[in-house]
C-alpha cells in the first residue's frame, strides 16, 4: 500500500468512531421496538421497526468497513483489535441477516420465520453490544469502565479491589520541586477527585495552580506564609467527625505526614517554584522528606525485617511445638514471624532444638527462668531472625555466647543473673543491631562493657541500679521562690 | 369454604417443580449475590477476625495473637484513687503563684459546677517547688524526690481531661470507658484480647492499698458484660492472699481435687446442653483456683526477697502497702500476668481535714508512693522487663486552682476542689517516649490550651502499646458491637517511641 492510498484510507478511518454511534442507536431502538410492538398497546409502532432497522444495517456496513480503514493506521493491541474487528463484522452481518429475516416474515407470516427473526436480532444485540465493548476498551484502556469501581462490585466481578495509588519516589531531594514533586501528588491523592472540573465541590478545584490559587466559595485556600490562618488547614485539622473536616469521613485520609507536608508548604510561603534545597527544611520535615525518597528511611534494620513477609509456618509444626511444651504464638494476628516462650519449669537445652522447624519465622525467643545451658545455645545460630532472646536467670556462659556472634538482626539480649564475664561479651561486638543487654548481676565490668560500647556505640548496657544515670535533682535551681 | 380449599389444592398440584425454581430465582439470585458482596460489602475482611476468643474447646485464657505487634506485653496501672494534684506534681504554673489569695475571677466559673466550690472562690498557687529534672530537664516538683530519677522513663501527658468531677463516674469513665456501671474495665479488656502468658495466675490481678477501695467500687475490675473469667482478682498482701483460696480444715488437696473433677463434669455436661460461656469460665475458674492455691502463695510471699530490693522498695513483708503491692506488681509482671492495676486510696485533698490537706496529707501520700514507685521502673528496668511492661500513673481527675471553699467557708487547710478540664497522667515502659512532657495548659492550669488528651484517647494509646487496635477489640452484646472507647479514642502518637 503506497502513502497517497493509505493517507486517504487512514482520512476516511478517522470517521469511525464519528460514524459507530449510529448502528448502536439505530438497532437498539430497532430491537427494542420490536419487542415493545408485540404488547398490544404498542402495536402501532410495528411499521417503523423496518426503517429504523435498514438505516441500522447500512450504518453497521459503513461504521465496519471504516472501522477496517482505520486498523490499517495500527497502534492497537493485536489481540483486541482482532476481537473488536470480528465482533463489529459480526454486528453488521447479523443486522443484514435480521433485516431480511423482518422482510421476509413480513411478507408471509409463519411462527418459524418470527422465531428465527427474533432469534437473530437478539445475537445481533449481544453482538453488537461486544463489539461495542471492546471498541471502547481500545480507545479507553481496558481498565477503564471497572477503574471507579467500588470494590464490593470489584470482588463481584472478579477483579483485584482496588489498589491505593503508588507513590512515586523521589530521586533527588534537594533538587526536587517543592510544590510539583510534593505537595501535588498529595493533593491529587486525596483532594483532586472532588475538586476538578466535572466534580467542583463546594466550587472549588485543586487540579491546577491558578484553580488553587483561586479558592472555592469560602474564599482562598490558604495564605501564603500562615497555616494556622489557611482555610484548607483549618478544615484537615477539624476532628475527623467533624461534618467540615477534609477529606469527608469515609474518605482516604490524609497520613500526620502529609500534613506536616501541607503545614511546611503554606509555613514556607506555598511557593510553586522553588525547589527543596531553596526553603527551610527542620529535622522533622528532613524525617518525613526522607520517607519520599526511602519509605523505610526512619525505619531500623529490625523494624524493616518485621515489616517484611514471611513464609507461615506449617500448621502441623505449630501444633507439634504446642504440644512438646513449647508456649509458640504469632507476632500478631495475620502475621507470620513467631515469638516462643520455654515455660519457666522446661529445660530449654531440649526444647531449643525442636524449633529448627520454625527457623525461618521465630523473632522472639524467651528462654528466661529456664534450665537452659551452653548447649541450648549451640542451636541458637539457626535462627538468623531473632531480634529479641531472653536468657536471664539461665545457668549460660562465655562458651555459649559465641554461638549468638551471627545473628544480624539481634535488638535485644537479656543475660542478667548468668555467669557472662567481659571476656564472652567482647563476642557479641559485631552484632551491629544490639541496642540493648542487660547485664545486672552478672561477672562484667564497667571496663568489658566499655569495650564492647565502642565497637557497639549505639548499645544501651543495663548493669543494675548502682549503674543507674542518676542525675541529682538540684534544689538551688527551684523556680518558684 | 370447602370450595376454596379445593381451589388452593388443585393450584398446589399444577406446581411444578419448574415453577417452584422460577419463582425462587430472585431469592437464589439475591442470596448468591450477598455471598458474593461478603455479606456486607463494606465490612473489611479482617473485621471478621476481630478478637473473639470464647469458643469451644479453648480456654478462655489462652494467650492470643493482638492486632499487630505489641510494644508492651502487660501493664502495671497505679491508680491513685482520690486524684491527686497536678499542680503540686507535674504541671508548673509560676502565674498561679502571683494570684495566691485574690479572688477568682469570674470568667473561670461563669457555666461551671463544680463538686464543692460555691461562690468565689481564692486562687491557690502552687505549694511546692518545681525544677528540671533528669537529664531531658522535665519539671517535676520536689515532692517526688525518687521520681527524679526515673523521669527519663517517663513521658507526662498534662493535658487530660474528663468528662465526670465526681469521683465514683470518673473512675468508671477511666477504668472502663463510661462513666455508668456495666461496662467491662481496661484489663478486661486487654486479658480478653490477649489472654493471659501464665496458666496458673490470673491474667488480670488487683491489688489495693490506703485502707479503702476506690469510690467506684469493685466495678473498676469488673468485667461487665464480657465473661467473667476477664474479671479483675483482687490479691491482698496481709493474710489470705486471696480470699478462701486455702483448703478449709479437713479438707485434702487430692479430696479437692476429686471434687473438682465431679463439678467439672457436670458443667460440661451443663455446657453441651446450653452453650453458654458463663459455663466455661466456672470450669476454668474451679481450675484456676485449683491451680492457685499453690502458685499465689508462692508469688504473693514478698518475704524471701532480698533485702536490698526491700530497702529499694521500703517494703515491709505481711503489711498492706503501696509499696508491697508495687514489689508484687513487679513479681507479677515477671510470671507474665497481663494486667496489674494498683489503686492507692487516699489522693482527694480538699482541704477539709489535716489527712485531706495539700500541705500534710498530700506530702505523706506523695512520700508513700514516690519510692516504690521510682524502685518499680528502676527493678523493672534492670531486669530488662521494663521495655515490654507499660506502666501507668494517674488519678481520674485534677484539682482546681483555686483554694475549695466547701459550703462558702474557709477551709481550715490548703485543698483543691475536683477538676475535669485539665490534669497530669505519666506513662513509661513498652513503647513509650521517655523523658516527655506532653501538652500545654494555660497559665494557672485551668484548661490545656495545646494537644488535649480525653480518657477514651488515653485508653486508646494503652490498647496500642499492647498491639491492639480499640476501634477492632469489640465485643458483641445485646445487638451491637461494644468497644472500651465507645465512638472516640485516638492514640497520642506523639508520646509513642
Amino acid at each position: 500500500m503506497d502513502q497517497t492510498t493509505s493517507d486517504l484510507v487512514l482520512f476516511f478511518g478517522r470517521f469511525h468512531p464519528l460514524i459507530l454511534h449510529l448502528p448502536i442507536g439505530f438497532l437498539l431502538i430497532a430491537f427494542l421496538l420490536e419487542i415493545l410492538s408485540r404488547f398490544k398497546r404498542f402495536a402501532s409502532y410495528q411499521p417503523a421497526v423496518g426503517f429504523i432497522l435498514f438505516l441500522g444495517a447500512i450504518s453497521a456496513i459503513v461504521a465496519a468497513v471504516l472501522g477496517l480503514m482505520l486498523a490499517q493506521g495500527g497502534g492497537y493491541g493485536e489481540e483486541l483489535l482482532s476481537l473488536h474487528q470480528w465482533l463489529g463484522i459480526g454486528a453488521a452481518l447479523t443486522a443484514v441477516v435480521a433485516l431480511i429475516l423482518h422482510w421476509q416474515a413480513r411478507k408471509q407470516a409463519s411462527l418459524k420465520l418470527d422465531k428465527a427473526y427474533i432469534s437473530v436480532l437478539s445475537v445481533m444485540i449481544v453482538v453488537l453490544m461486544a463489539a461495542g465493548h471492546y471498541g471502547g476498551s481500545l480507545t479507553h484502556g481496558s481498565d477503564y469502565l471497572t477503574q471507579y469501581m467500588p470494590n464490593p462490585l470489584r470482588t463481584l466481578a472478579g477483579l483485584e479491589p482496588r489498589e491505593e495509588k503508588k507513590a512515586v519516589l523521589i530521586t533527588n531531594l534537594p533538587e526536587a520541586q517543592l510544590y510539583h514533586d510534593i505537595i501535588y501528588p498529595i493533593l491529587d491523592a486525596r483532594c483532586v477527585s472532588c475538586h476538578n472540573p466535572e466534580k467542583r465541590k463546594g466550587e472549588l478545584e485543586m487540579h491546577t495552580v491558578e484553580a488553587l490559587l483561586e479558592g472555592g466559595e469560602n474564599g482562598a485556600l490558604f495564605e501564603a506564609g500562615n497555616p494556622a490562618e489557611s482555610h484548607m488547614m483549618k478544615r484537615i485539622l477539624l476532628p475527623e467527625e467533624d461534618e467540615e473536616h477534609m477529606p469527608p469521613d469515609g474518605k482516604s485520609q490524609l497520613t500526620e505526614e502529609q500534613v506536616e507536608l501541607l503545614n511546611w508548604w503554606i509555613a514556607e510561603g506555598a511557593p510553586f517554584d522553588k525547589k527543596v534545597a531553596q526553603v527551610n527544611v527542620s529535622e522533622d520535615i528532613q524525617n518525613v522528606l526522607n520517607t519520599l525518597v526511602d519509605p523505610n528511611a526512619n525505619k531500623t534494620e529490625v523494624e524493616i525485617l518485621l515489616a517484611s513477609e514471611v513464609q507461615a509456618a506449617e500448621e502441623q509444626t505449630l501444633s507439634q511445638l504446642q504440644t512438646s511444651g513449647v508456649q509458640v504464638m504469632p507476632l500478631a494476628a495475620q502475621v507470620n514471624w513467631l515469638q516462643v516462650r520455654i515455660p519457666m519449669t522446661a529445660s530449654g537445652d531440649s526444647l531449643v532444638q525442636t524449633l529448627s522447624p520454625v527457623a525461618g519465622q521465630l523473632t522472639w525467643l524467651d528462654m528466661g527462668d529456664t534450665q537452659t545451658t551452653d548447649e541450648a545455645l549451640a542451636a541458637i545460630p539457626q535462627f538468623t531472625k531473632l531480634t529479641r532472646l531472653h536468657l536471664e536467670n539461665t545457668q549460660v556462659t562465655d562458651n555459649g555466647l559465641q554461638h549468638l556472634k551471627d545473628l544480624p538482626y539481634l535488638e535485644y539480649l537479656n543475660l542478667y543473673g548468668t555467669e557472662v564475664t567481659d571476656e564472652g561479651i567482647q563476642q557479641l561486638k559485631d552484632l551491629k543491631n544490639l541496642r540493648k543487654l542487660y547485664l545486672w548481676q552478672t561477672k562484667a565490668t564497667k571496663e568489658g562493657v566499655a569495650q564492647l560500647q565502642e565497637a557497639l556505640p549505639q548499645l544501651e548496657v543495663n548493669m543494675g541500679i548502682e549503674n543507674w544515670g542518676v542525675v541529682e535533682a538540684d534544689s538551688s535551681v527551684a523556680l518558684n521562690d | 369454604m370447602k370450595l376454596f380449599e379445593e381451589a388452593r389444592l388443585r393450584a398446589a398440584e399444577l406446581e411444578t417443580r419448574r415453577h417452584f425454581l422460577k419463582q425462587c430465582t430472585s431469592g437464589m439470585g439475591g442470596i448468591a449475590l450477598g455471598s458474593l458482596f461478603g455479606c456486607n460489602p463494606f465490612s473489611t475482611p479482617d473485621q471478621a477476625q476481630a478478637a473473639s476468643p470464647v469458643s469451644i474447646n479453648r480456654n478462655p485464657l489462652a494467650a492470643a495473637a493482638p492486632h499487630f505487634a505489641p510494644k508492651a506485653k502487660r501493664v502495671i496501672y497505679l491508680h491513685m484513687a482520690g486524684a491527686p494534684s497536678q499542680l503540686e506534681l507535674f504541671d508548673y504554673k509560676p502565674e498561679l503563684a502571683k494570684l495566691h489569695g485574690l479572688d477568682c475571677p469570674q470568667s473561670l466559673l461563669e457555666g461551671k459546677r463544680f463538686a464543692f466550690i460555691q461562690g468565689v472562690p481564692k486562687m491557690l498557687g502552687p505549694q511546692a517547688k518545681f525544677a528540671p529534672r533528669g537529664q531531658s530537664g522535665v519539671l517535676v516538683s520536689d515532692l517526688l524526690p525518687h521520681f527524679h530519677e526515673v523521669v527519663d522513663e517517663a513521658a507526662i501527658i498534662k493535658t487530660l481531661h474528663t468528662d465526670e468531677f465526681n469521683h465514683a463516674p470518673a473512675q468508671l469513665l477511666v477504668q472502663t470507658g463510661s462513666s455508668r456501671l456495666g461496662r467491662p474495665s481496661l484489663g478486661s479488656w486487654a486479658t480478653y484480647g490477649l489472654g493471659s502468658e501464665n496458666e496458673n495466675l490470673p491474667g488480670f490481678i488487683v491489688l489495693v492499698s490506703g485502707g479503702n477501695t476506690p469510690d467506684a467500687g469493685k466495678s473498676v475490675w469488673g468485667s461487665g458484660f464480657l465473661p467473667t473469667v476477664y474479671q479483675g482478682v483482687q490479691c491482698r498482701s496481709e493474710g489470705d492472699p486471696v480470699l478462701y483460696v486455702s483448703n478449709p480444715d479437713g479438707m485434702s488437696r487430692d479430696l479437692r481435687r476429686k471434687s473438682l473433677d465431679a463439678i467439672n463434669r457436670i458443667n460440661e455436661q451443663e455446657y453441651q446442653e446450653m452453650g453458654d460461656p458463663e459455663t466455661l469460665t466456672r470450669i476454668s475458674q474451679y481450675e484456676m483456683a485449683f491451680r492457685m492455691q499453690i502458685s499465689v502463695p508462692e508469688i504473693m510471699d514478698i518475704s524471701k526477697e532480698p533485702d536490698y530490693i526491700h530497702q529499694m522498695y521500703g517494703t515491709e513483708p505481711g503489711k498492706a502497702s503501696f509499696a508491697n503491692n508495687c514489689l508484687l506488681a513487679r513479681r507479677l509482671s515477671e510470671r507474665g500476668v497481663r494486667f496489674i492495676q494498683l489503686y492507692d486510696w487516699g489522693w482527694d485533698t480538699h482541704g477539709s481535714s489535716k489527712d485531706g490537706a495539700i500541705e500534710h496529707g498530700f506530702r505523706d501520700k506523695c512520700k508513700q508512693v514516690d519510692q516504690p514507685i521510682a524502685a518499680l521502673i528502676k527493678d523493672l528496668k534492670q531486669r530488662g522487663l521494663l521495655d515490654e511492661t507499660l506502666i501507668v500513673w494517674g488519678g481520674e481527675f485534677g484539682r482546681t486552682p483555686m483554694q475549695e471553699n466547701r459550703n462558702g467557708r474557709v477551709m481550715p487547710f490548703m485543698g483543691r476542689d475536683h477538676h475535669t478540664e485539665a490534669f497530669s497522667v505519666w506513662m513509661a515502659g513498652g513503647g513509650v517516649k521517655g523523658g516527655v512532657s506532653y501538652g500545654e495548659t494555660d497559665e494557672i492550669g485551668y484548661y490545656g490550651i495545646k494537644d488535649r488528651v480525653h480518657i477514651h484517647d488515653l485508653q486508646a494509646t494503652i490498647l496500642h502499646l499492647m498491639g491492639m487496635d480499640h476501634e477492632r477489640l469489640t465485643y458483641h452484646f445485646q445487638g451491637r458491637d461494644f468497644r472500651l472507647t465507645d465512638v472516640a479514642g485516638k492514640v497520642v502518637k506523639d508520646i509513642l517511641a
